[in-house]
């Protein structure tokens, strides 16, 4: 229990200038041994000192740590890149494949079966999901040929974009086997015709990505010309005009034998 | 280190004394830059940490001297305190003032001084009569020259020795910190009004044994 005065006396002390104070102050300071400054003043400068060595050094091991972490990055990315991709393509393809893929049709089946091998059945990327998507399927001969010019194996695994094909080889690929259908249907086509997509799928399916699978039938002047001069056979005449136009637009100056050009009238040799 | 400005408490004991309220506050403004001299320091600026140093040595040691009642003693646990200083630098921010970071070590330094010792603070050597006796007329005691014939200061020692050890540190922190109640609680890890409390008893005693002398000299006052 503090008495009033002593409150009294506290607060008058720690207004300041109480009297106390004053005596206290007036008490001889207690002196600081005269070595004691500098050696204190010494080991403060002795800790800069050796901080900034310490520092220099740290900056050292940072670069050699920036170091060690960059080329881990960049192992990091190399494997990825090479190896880890095929593991994560099998889940890819199952959750893809079941909704995307198109029914075949009765004849369409046929000649998809007919083209599929072990490798490629099942295989969906996302080229042939652009081409499902991008233009409903006119035909069951579109889809079987978008099915089986899918490559698989390593191909498949190959990262997403670099499998989709550039709009223009995709819009080939189907006027190319709307083409090679109604030569089909009109049996201008024969078996070896139609099993080639298979032989060329099974002998390129290790290592060549769709994309430059359908780059290459696309920008394959002599069955496109073979088609035409089909078609021309068959009297298709309008057609292989049409498509004899479309190949010169694509492949202009290349060779287009006479067979594909369009024929003369009968008459007009007789007048010349 | 004679040319850096010290606080009001450093005069001499001719010079005319500074009123402990514009002392206090004075030393509350110095806060501020003490904050950034000791950043200073932090950086590699040794010119820095020579004019914090200078500006607290003083009362660092009178409050470390005083609290411990030996003057060897006292030299080792002020150089240990600013060894902590030094090496903490890198972690300093600027929270607090730099005199509560300071006495703050001090007073922990203390702390560890009487575990090393394995006695508690109470038991103090200073503690019994006698060695108040000896103290009081040690040389490192001496009054200065004005008092030093006078009985008063020789009672004001002994009186301080004499009190608690939880009542002298508030004193003394008080006196020679020039910080606030706040921040002594905080440093003695007790509350405001408990430091309040000890100040008031350490007060009171410091009083009662000065008032015989001032009888004799017809003094009055706190």
């Amino acid at each position: 229990m503090s008495r009033p005065e002593d409150d009294r006396m506290l607060e008058d002390y720690l207004r300041g200038g109480s009297d106390l104070s004053r005596r206290y102050r007036e008490l001889e300071g207690a002196e600081i041994p005269a070595d004691i400054d500098a050696r204190i003043l010494a080991r403060a400068a002795d800790a800069v000192r050796n901080s900034a060595v310490r520092r220099r050094g740290v900056s050292r091991s940072w670069y050699v740590g920036a170091a060690t972490a960059a080329v881990i990055v960049l192992s990091v990315a190399v494997v990825i890149d090479t190896g880890v991709l095929d593991s994560m393509a099998p889940p890819l393809k199952d959750a893809v494949a079941p909704t995307r893929r198109p029914q075949p049709e009765p004849d369409a089946k046929a000649s998809s079966d007919e083209a599929r091998t072990p490798a490629n059945d099942g295989a969906v990327t996302r080229a042939n999901d652009t081409t499902a998507g991008t233009s409903p399927p006119a035909s069951s001969a579109e889809r079987a040929t978008a099915t089986i010019n899918v490559p698989t194996g390593r191909a498949d695994a190959l990262p997403a974009p670099a499998a989709t094909p550039p709009a223009a080889a995709s819009t080939e690929t189907q006027r190319r086997a709307r083409l090679e259908q109604e030569a089909r249907s009109e049996g201008v086509m024969g078996p070896a015709r139609q099993a080639a997509p298979a032989a060329r799928t099974s002998s390129s399916f290790l290592a060549r990505p769709q994309a430059a699978e359908e780059r290459d039938q696309a920008e394959d002047p002599e069955s496109w010309l073979a088609a035409i001069i089909r078609l021309r056979e068959a009297g298709k005449a309008e057609q292989a005009d049409a498509e004899l136009a479309h190949f010169v637009a694509t492949y202009p100056g290349y060779p287009v034998p006479a067979a594909a050009t369009p024929q003369a009238p009968p008459g007009a040799r007789d007048r010349d | 280190l004679a040319g850096v400005a010290t606080t009001g408490t450093d005069a001499g004991a001719n010079a005319s004394l500074v009123d402990a309220a514009s002392s206090r506050t004075l030393r509350s403004m110095d806060a501020t830059d003490d904050g950034q001299l000791m950043l200073r320091y932090r950086d590699g600026d040794v010119v820095a940490f020579e004019q914090l140093y200078a500006r607290h040595r003083g009362n660092l040691f009178r409050y470390l001297a005083r609290q411990l009642g030996d003057r060897e003693a006292a030299a080792d646990v002020f150089q240990e305190v600013w060894s902590r200083v030094i090496a903490t630098r890198m972690r300093y921010e600027v929270r607090a003032s730099f005199a509560a970071f300071l006495y703050s070590i001090a007073h922990n330094c203390i702390a560890d001084h009487y575990r090393r010792l394995g006695r508690r603070p109470a038991d103090r050597p200073d503690a019994d009569p006698a060695r108040l006796e000896t103290l009081a007329s040690s040389e490192s005691w001496q009054p200065d020259a004005k008092y030093a014939n006078t009985q008063t200061a020789t009672a004001l020692r002994r009186a301080l020795a004499a009190l608690p050890r939880e009542q002298r540190d508030v004193f003394l922190l008080y006196e020679e910190s020039a910080l606030g109640l706040q921040d002594i609680a905080r440093i003695t890890g007790v509350g405001v009004e408990t430091a309040k409390s000890r100040l008031r008893y350490a007060l009171g005693k410091l009083r009662e044994a000065l008032e015989p002398q001032r009888e004799l000299a017809g003094g009055s006052g706190t």
